[in-house]
């Protein structure tokens, strides 16, 4: 169990910095397109953007300088930013002392629920603003199966809570 | 529940306090009184032989059963 708590703990870490990464670079470029900042250089007689790293004139984020890309773009750093945050709040519960808790379910509960739906809601929404590219359908597939194990796991937590509060009432 | 746990009972005959008894048996008193008070799922034969040795009696004494 200790292992399992290490190994958890720096998955923690990391999903929550990568959720901390794709939040600033959703704000970053939001308010790079919204107010035009010099962090945004339009190329290609404005076909093409590119957003720079903050204060430098070097190329982070790039793509077709139109709505409905945008949108797209936006829609998935800002979609990822919230499903690393989810995952880091899966793995936390892994750290803790007493694994079967009623937070933990809450946890996997809103990981699975927002992994069967999201993706598929963002499609659907996408798919009147632009074109889907044809990886997009193997996400959703991909977040669906996320969704359909972490459910499992949700049941298996709740059996698991059940267990422990009744192992609580032997003394 | 037909069983009765009869705790404290035994820990007036031996002019006990529940604190004293949590402290020697190592549990908190909050799973003492839920033990006192009949809502325990079960007792550990450990539980039950500390609490023995401790108050100086038999299982019999502090478990007993009442047809419901």
């Amino acid at each position: 169990m200790r292992t399992v708590r290490i190994v958890s703990r720096i998955s923690c870490y990391l999903t929550s910095v990568l959720a901390i990464g794709y939040f600033a670079s959703f704000t970053h470029l939001l308010v790079a397109i919204s107010f035009k900042t010099a962090a945004l250089h339009v190329v290609n007689d404005g076909a093409r953007f590119e957003v720079f790293y903050p204060f430098t004139t070097k190329p982070f984020l790039l793509g077709y300088y139109n709505s409905g890309y945008i949108t797209m773009m936006l829609l998935i750093i800002g979609l990822y930013a919230v499903f690393f945050y989810l995952l880091s709040n899966v793995f936390s519960i892994f750290s803790q002392k007493k694994l079967f808790t009623q937070k933990g379910i809450t946890h996997l509960k809103r990981f699975y629920i927002s992994n069967l739906t999201v993706p598929t809601l963002a499609v659907i929404l996408l798919s009147f603003t632009s074109t889907v590219e044809s990886p997009a359908e193997g996400m959703v597939a991909l977040h669906a199966l996320l969704g359909i194990f972490t459910y499992f796991l949700a049941a298996i937590f709740r059996q698991g809570v059940n267990l422990q509060n009744e192992q609580d009432l032997i003394i | 529940m037909p069983i009765i746990v009869n705790v404290d009972v035994m820990l007036a005959k031996r002019k006990m306090q529940s604190k004293i008894l949590a402290e020697k048996l190592g549990i908190t008193q909050a799973n003492l009184s839920i033990l006192k008070t009949g809502k325990a799922k079960g007792v550990r034969f450990d539980t039950l032989e500390a609490i023995c040795k401790i108050l100086d009696c038999q299982p019999g004494d502090i478990l007993e059963y009442v047809a419901e």
